[in-house]
């Protein structure tokens, strides 16, 4: 398995109590909660999406894809109401540049584009209610 | 003495103010909305009442219902916390009528700072200010941009917390700017007034602590407030380490002046901007605020007893001689947020467990199985560190904050790690850009990550599923 953690790749290979990364050999061990990697215990706070949280550390982490056929996707981190859409399908948008903004817990959160590129499909409108983890575009 | 309170808050402010009801001998008694029945302030009361609603909207913001319940309760006087109906003349002013004392400045006071506009004049008479005065028109916000030159800032002019704030940088983001402030301004605020001022980058936000009563005002030193996300404070520390001794007596005097130029009384803060050596009047806020601990820490002053003492008509019970601030503190503000976007994250704590030292203080209401409802801040707890000098505050803090462990859902003290780390933070270097500079702490256990990652099972989204279910069922999405 190919891991993405913020930003940098990791091969991974499982071997019942032990782990091959990137070609070095560790000792693992599951305690509920808790992996054991050598002698460190790592305890699992979090995990959703692609943040996961470490002993306190955050990660982002995701599964390294070769094949990015249907675009990425830029998903809602929180549930909440969209009030504004700034951009229309078709649109080409830089890195960081604001798409739409969702209401939640009485703030309004700018969703920045996480790349430069066209914006394929805008799958939400004005008004609309979305739950964390929904599609909101697809670029490509 | 007052003898029966009223908290009229929820959260942790509400259990900090009944635990110095306790030591006063003063009965606390609160006040819950439905999104709120299994929320612990409720079980540090002598009794609470069931108000109803779950939105601000629909409970903590209503009057009507803080004076009934504080009436069926029996109690003489009303302690609003900060948020909700905290700086609301019309609601202390409704107090007074229903004969509860009202804890809190006298209702002119509160009327002056609250209106942000006529506390920049009043505070102008004493103190230096930024350019600035109210627009009614993008036209009349447009000639002043003009002739100061962008940056700009627009606030609310009822606003507080950082809603209603835009940073306007050229013409040709004003309309929309100023536009989305005043409708967030009448969303949050009830009020679309909003001013505009000269916008100073690359600031420091320092705030002076006061206590007042009748006779006099005293200062209990300043608190650094620049690290700051969308406008709201993550971090304070006191004392700042950007002021040196003579900075630190002449901004404490301007405040203290502002206090007396409007008739203050109980605790508030000056807040002022900071930047080359340089100070500038930007706000009272006429409450007791979520950073007051670290002012407890060095100075040893409990602020909610002498508000509770001010508003019982006893005076002050610190002498102008009492206060002399000792060593440093930190205060992180542990959110249940994303903590890397700062998006909020409500939901289901797996593990709660605060850590507990020396020196070491945590304000919070949370408790392992507790649900952070979404429809209020997303403030988990406070973590407060102390020590003889600065560098031991933050030694205690990055021990504390790898301590505290909350699982189930995310919060700041990822952040906070990273910030203690950051090379300007340790420094004392920094202004309030400076989140957007902090970078991600401890990423030399990416392949630790990685393995871990591997091994969580292909269902691993559980904690998002359960979460879903639980937002589905109790939860519209209709913010007031």
């Amino acid at each position: 398995m190919k891991v993405e953690v913020n930003g940098n790749g990791y091969d991974i290979v499982l071997r019942g109590r032990s782990a091959l990364i990137n070609g070095r050999e560790v000792e693992t061990k599951r305690k509920g909660d808790t992996l054991v990697i050598g002698c460190k215990e790592y305890r699992l706070d979090f995990f959703e999406g692609s943040l996961m949280i470490v002993n306190g550390t955050a990660y982002v982490i995701s599964e390294a894809t070769s094949s990015r056929s249907r675009g990425p996707e830029v998903r809602a981190p929180i549930g909440g109401k969209v009030i504004g859409v700034f951009v229309k399908e078709g649109q080409e948008v830089e890195e960081g540049a604001p798409l739409l903004v969702l209401e939640a817990m009485k703030m309004e959160n700018q969703i920045k584009a996480p790349m430069a590129g066209r914006v394929r499909k805008v799958l939400v409108s004005r008004g609309q209610s979305v739950i964390a983890g929904d599609a909101l575009m697809v670029f490509g | 003495m007052i003898k029966r309170l009223l908290i009229a808050n929820r959260g942790e402010i509400a259990i900090r103010i009944a635990r110095t009801c306790r030591k006063l001998g003063v009965r606390p008694f609160g006040v819950y909305s439905e999104a709120d029945r299994s929320s612990l302030h409720v079980k540090y009361c002598d009794e609470a009442i069931d108000i109803g609603g779950r939105l601000p909207s629909e409970s903590y913001l209503r009057q009507e219902k803080m004076i009934d319940a504080a009436k069926k309760l029996g109690c003489d006087a009303v302690h609003p916390g900060y948020g909700f109906l905290s700086e609301n003349p019309s609601f202390a002013r409704a107090c007074r009528k229903s004969g509860l004392v009202f804890v809190g400045p006298p209702i002119k006071a509160l009327e002056l700072s609250g209106d942000k506009v006529k506390a920049r004049e009043a505070a102008s008479r004493v103190a230096p200010v930024v350019e600035g005065k109210e627009v009614r028109s993008v036209k009349e916000a447009s000639r002043f941009a003009s002739k100061e030159g962008y940056p700009i800032i627009i606030k609310a002019a009822k606003g507080g917390g950082g809603r209603g704030l835009r940073i306007v940088k050229s013409s040709g983001e004003l309309k929309r700017a100023f536009e989305s402030s005043r409708s967030e301004s009448l969303l949050s605020f009830g009020s679309p007034r909003v001013y505009v001022e000269k916008y100073i980058e690359r600031t420091r936000h320092i705030e002076v602590q006061i206590l007042a009563d009748e006779e006099r005002t005293v200062q209990l030193g300043e608190r650094e407030c620049s690290v700051q996300r969308r406008h709201q404070k993550l971090i304070e520390e006191t004392p700042s380490p950007a002021l040196d001794k003579g900075l630190r007596e002449r901004m404490s005097s301007v405040a203290i002046a502002i206090m007396e130029e409007v008739g203050y009384e109980n605790a508030g803060t000056v807040e002022f901007l900071f930047s080359d050596g340089r100070f500038f009047f930007m706000e009272i806020n006429a409450r007791i605020q979520v950073e007051h601990p670290v002012t407890e820490a060095v100075t040893g002053v409990d602020i909610v007893q002498e508000q509770l003492l001010v508003a019982s008509g006893k005076g002050l019970g610190i002498g102008l001689k009492d206060v002399k601030p000792k060593g440093h503190a930190i205060e992180c503000r542990i959110n249940a947020e994303h903590p890397l976007t700062f998006v909020p994250y409500p939901g289901r704590v797996e593990e709660f467990s605060p850590p507990s030292s020396a020196g070491v203080r945590v304000d919070t209401f949370v408790y392992p199985g507790y649900a952070i409802p979404p429809f209020y801040d997303s403030l988990l707890a406070k973590l407060i560190c102390k020590g003889k000098d600065r560098i031991e505050a933050m030694d205690r803090a990055k021990n504390a904050l790898t301590a505290f462990r909350i699982a189930g859902i995310p919060s700041t003290i990822p952040f906070h790690i990273s910030a203690l780390n950051d090379r300007r933070f340790v420094r004392g270097a920094y202004d309030t850009s400076f989140v957007e500079g902090v970078k991600n702490y401890a990423t030399r256990e990416g392949e630790a990550a990685a393995a871990i990652f591997s091994q969580l099972p292909k269902k691993a989204n559980l904690v998002q599923e359960e979460r879903d279910q639980w937002m589905d069922s109790r939860f519209d999405w209709v913010v007031g």
